[in-house]
């Protein structure tokens, strides 16, 4: 077995809604390896996302320990987290975000510029075929090359992890697999460790490893001995 | 209702700009309100005056007429009434006040019917036997109630009058012993008005008058009667003839008017303008906002009408507030500024009374301004139908890049000066309302701190560059030259001594004439100097032509190497060719300069002069010892002189504070309020990029930098703003021999720039503080 790049234990998050608690997570255990490339399954308010927001550096647990190469960071003042965020993970989000008053070019570039060893912008827009589109602005892109702008501008930094939040939720079935090809790209060419949070569980038939999570919960988790490509993928 | 409670909250949610909005907006209605008022009640307290009192349509004086000849004037055609004063300025004793007082006696006729320039009774009774009125700034200056005694000086003999009461005449509104001084001074100076009869005997100079006025029939030019007034008072030692308009307290007070008017109708509207646009931008960023909420109310059946006037409710609250809360502060400083007028110029109807007209319309404006610009912001929901407001808007169309048109400046900026400048370039309305309020806010305060520190200036020119003497003594008439030169060394303590030359004359330059003071001064002289204000220069008086002074100049149109004719009635003297040798730049009066010795040689006259310029640290001295000599008409310390007139500028000190914190107010509203807005629009990207891994004040930085260039390009155009903000001025101020100076100084521009430039800070601290806040989690899973 690989090393541990994320090591979760007995994570909890509650939310206070108006006059409700919500139990988001209730000690969720799991860990992710070096280099796998990982899916999060599970359905709407399982607390998938929360779990992501969490190894992410963007949201902060109730309890429990987020060990990042063995260091907790769940302790972490904002201005580590700031940090983290800045070196060692990636986000690729549902709806792109990306910085509507940057072309594609300068997206990646922005986040190029964060790193001490950044992937160049050039290669990265080659990678992921919009080499011919870097002077767009996102809203001359359409939904599926601005998600691959936004998987290179996490790409960009040369992060540790990659942790995509819903990536083909927003796309067509065949632009979503394009953007899954150019996850599975950067996973294998670059060794890293890619976490994709999806409720579609067809996505989970490409991943190395399968976290199924319910009611806060890691319910199971299953390794795929053959992962398929991401065009044999179907949901 | 419901919408009612709604809008409530919205607006109580977003309280800060709201009441930013509302400062602005009361600003600006409490200016329009109060300048109106005040210049509503001093024009009808001025045609109060005027009519009641009868004030004339032409002034003359002469050296000396027989009180039985003026009726003859009414017979030259076009004048309809002539009348006449013996006017006499003295000197007074007043006990336990060690300045010299001087007081202009007036005599009045209180039998005449239908007297020019009619004395009005303010308070007390009309006087009897050895009795006086005094003007009312006079007698609180000094304290004086009715029965109090003050002592004369006349003709060598100290005579002792009783006040019986205050009063005041037309031509007298602002009471000023000499044109040249910057501010009225009560307490050495006044009017005092004595019967005809006793003051003539008293004075020695029964059946004399040496002032007249003439009230013109209907339809009449004064240019008609300006040459038969001439000839006809030519024989009595004309001194100087002028129409109403060259009349020096109607000149004052009407240049006052004129500029109050002006700023009613200008200043407030920078500010309400301000507030409008402030409310256009918040409602459209609203609309935006609510575009869902606007779906589905116009899905359930809320009419069109019905959502517009909600929305036009928030810019109602504002109006209906700012409206209030003006109007309130308008009647305060309304308040404020009629005592500072009345501290000015004697007019005794002057009321701060309340014009229910201006309150209305002050009102219509600021509810008229809150629903424009909540209806220019809130019109594009008109066009939205209930599916499309459900949706999420299309996103922007892209339209030219301004990197593209400035490749050049890839090579100075990173991405973080991309997204400011293309920020800028793609809310181009926003950007240039920002631009447009930083400039009006940057002229504003450097428009104030200029003038704050001109006054400065002009105080240092007169004092310190030009009127360096310690001590002026003015005799009543031209003494031989050598024996009052000698008088000046024999007094103890008198270090220096000059004597000086001045005489009202009269100068045309083509059609064109003014009036102005000619000074005949040596060549040498050193304690009085002719001193350039924009050059920052002396120069001297050379024979073979005059010095004219810019204010002189402008009114004549006369430039260097220009000829003009003198007319110098009181030394009998008409139509001299004097060619212009220099323009010197002053700022107030029309003066004539010339050397002394050239000045005897073209009036004919033998070497004369009626003031003496001491240099002495003993001038209270001097005044005892000269106390009782009647030949001097007045005696002035310049030290006191200095510092009654810093006191008196010092008063509008308030009024310059307060509109240097009401530019700072737009300043600070605009940007905190766009900034805020900005803020709102792009949270999404702001914690995008918090996500990617960076810092508050990195993220800060991008909003920042695009803030600071806006705040650049706002001062640019606020440079040559302030320029013509003071050109308006100096075109309002122009009619009262003003002008003021056009150049602005660095530490002025210096001054606005810092104030502006701290309103940037603040405004971003305060998103640095909001953008380390942002719930990351809750901002990016909403959808774009």
């Amino acid at each position: 077995m690989t090393e541990k790049i994320l090591e979760i234990k007995g994570l909890t998050k509650e939310y206070r809604m108006g006059q409700v608690i919500v139990h988001a997570l209730r000690g969720a255990d799991f860990s992710i390896y070096e280099g796998e490339f990982v899916v999060i399954l599970g359905p709407s308010g399982s607390g998938k996302s929360t779990i992501l927001n969490i190894c992410g550096g963007i949201d902060i647990p109730t309890g429990g320990q987020v060990l990042y190469r063995g260091t907790d960071i769940s302790s972490y003042k904002p201005k580590q987290l700031t940090q983290y965020r800045r070196t060692a993970v990636g986000f690729v989000f549902q709806f792109y975000n990306l910085i509507q008053n940057l072309t594609a070019f300068e997206n990646i570039s922005l986040s190029a510029e964060l790193s001490g060893s950044p992937i160049p912008p050039a290669q990265l827009l080659e990678q992921v075929g919009l080499d011919g589109r870097g002077g767009h602005f996102p809203s001359q892109l359409s939904g599926g090359e601005q998600q691959r702008i936004a998987i290179a501008r996490a790409i960009a930094k040369n992060p540790d992890l990659l942790l995509c939040d819903e990536p083909t939720g927003a796309l067509d079935f065949s632009t979503g697999v394009s953007v899954l090809r150019v996850l599975r790209d950067f996973n294998t060419e670059y060794k890293k460790t890619v976490a994709v949070i999806t409720h579609n569980a067809g996505i989970a038939d490409m991943a190395d490893r399968v976290l199924q999570v319910r009611d806060g919960l890691i319910e199971s988790v299953t390794v795929n001995e053959h992962p398929l490509p991401p065009e044999e993928v179907s949901w | 209702m419901l919408l009612l409670k709604k809008a409530a909250r919205t607006v109580w949610r977003a309280k800060k700009a709201y009441i930013a909005c509302i400062v602005l907006m009361s600003i600006g209605i409490m200016m329009y309100f109060s300048f109106n008022m005040l210049y509503l009640n001093l024009q009808t307290a001025m045609e109060q005056v005027y009519r009641e009192q009868r004030f004339g349509d032409g002034f003359a004086q002469v050296v000396s007429m027989p009180s039985g000849q003026v009726g003859r004037l009414e017979g030259i055609p076009g004048i309809e009434k002539a009348s006449g004063t013996l006017t006499l300025d003295v000197r007074a004793e007043i006990e336990g006040f060690t300045r010299t007082v001087t007081l202009r006696l007036v005599s009045f006729d209180s039998e005449e019917e239908d007297r020019l320039n009619d004395v009005f009774l303010e308070s007390g009774a009309l006087p009897g036997p050895e009795e006086m009125l005094v003007n009312s700034t006079f007698a609180a200056a000094h304290g004086f109630s009715h029965g109090d005694q003050l002592e004369i000086i006349l003709n060598g003999q100290r005579i002792t009058l009783t006040i019986s009461g205050t009063g005041q005449s037309p031509d007298a509104i602002l009471v000023m012993r000499d044109p040249a001084d910057l501010v009225p001074d009560p307490e050495t100076f006044g009017i005092a008005f004595i019967p005809a009869g006793q003051l003539t005997a008293m004075a020695g100079r029964t059946g004399e008058v040496n002032a007249l006025s003439f009230r013109l029939e209907d339809g009449v030019d004064w240019r008609e009667v300006e040459h038969p007034l001439e000839d006809a008072l030519s024989a009595h030692g004309l001194i100087y003839l002028i129409p109403r308009k060259d009349q020096f307290s109607h000149l004052m007070l009407d240049a006052e008017i004129t500029a109050i008017g002006g700023m009613a109708n200008s200043v407030p509207m920078v500010f309400i303008l301000m507030a409008v646009t402030i409310l256009y931008i918040m409602l459209k960023r609203v609309i935006e906002q609510e575009r869902g909420q606007i779906g589905i109310l116009k899905a359930f059946g809320f009419s069109d009408r019905a959502l517009i006037m909600h929305y036009l409710g928030y810019g109602m609250i504002v109006g209906f507030l700012g409206g209030i809360i003006g109007i309130f502060s308008g009647v305060a400083l309304s308040g404020y500024y009629t005592d500072l007028i009345v501290s000015f110029y004697n007019l005794p109807s002057m009321r701060a009374d309340i014009s229910l007209q201006y309150l209305a319309i002050a009102m219509a404006i600021a509810l008229g301004s809150g629903a424009l610009g909540s209806l220019m912001g809130a019109r594009s929901m008109l066009d939205l139908r209930p599916c499309e407001a459900m949706r999420p808007p299309a996103p922007p169309l892209v339209k030219g890049d301004l990197l593209a048109k400035l490749p050049f400046l890839r090579y100075f900026l990173s991405s973080y000066g991309f997204m400011a400048l293309r920020s800028i370039s793609r809310n181009k309305m926003r950007s240039a309302f920002i631009v447009m309020g930083i400039s009006f806010s940057f002229a504003i305060i450097a428009f104030m701190t200029s003038y704050m520190e001109m006054f400065g200036d002009l105080l240092d020119a007169r004092f310190t560059q030009s009127q360096v003497f310690d001590m002026r003594i003015s005799m009543n008439t031209p003494q031989s030259y050598t024996p009052l030169m000698e008088s000046g060394f024999r007094l103890e303590g008198a270090q220096g001594v000059e004597a000086i030359l001045e005489l009202p004359v009269l100068l045309s330059h083509g059609h064109l004439n003014t009036g102005a003071l000619l000074t005949g001064m040596r060549e040498d002289g050193h304690l009085y100097r002719i001193y350039d204000v924009e050059r920052n220069t002396h120069l001297r008086p050379s024979r073979g032509g005059v010095i004219l002074s810019s204010v002189a100049a402008n009114e004549l149109n006369a430039v260097r190497g220009s000829v003009l004719l003198m007319d110098a009635p009181s030394a009998g003297r008409e139509e001299i060719s004097l060619p212009v040798l220099d323009i010197v730049s002053e700022n107030f009066g029309a003066a004539v300069y010339i050397e002394l010795e050239s000045l005897w040689e073209i009036l004919d006259v033998p070497p004369t002069a009626n003031t003496l310029l001491l240099q002495t640290d003993q001038a209270m001295d001097i005044i005892n010892a000269l106390r009782y000599n009647d030949t001097i008409a007045s005696m002035t310390e310049q030290a006191q002189v200095r510092q009654h007139t810093e006191t008196m500028l010092e008063s509008n000190g308030a009024m310059f504070l307060f509109m240097q914190l009401a530019g700072i107010a737009i300043a600070y509203a605009i940007i905190t309020n766009t900034a805020s807005i900005s803020l709102s629009e792009r949270k999404r990207e702001y914690a995008t990029l918090r996500v990617l891994g960076m810092q508050p004040k990195e993220v800060c930085e991008i909003m920042s930098f695009e803030y600071w260039v806006l705040l650049i390009l706002g001062m640019i155009p606020g440079i040559p703003l302030v320029y013509l903000m003071k050109l308006g001025l100096n075109d309002m101020m122009g009619s009262a021999d003003m002008s003021l100076p056009l150049d602005t100084s660095v530490t002025s521009y210096l001054t606005a720039g810092v104030l502006c430039a701290l309103a940037v800070f603040i405004s971003n601290l305060s998103a640095r503080r909001r953008i380390a806040t942002f719930d990351m989690v809750d901002v990016l899973k909403e959808r774009e």
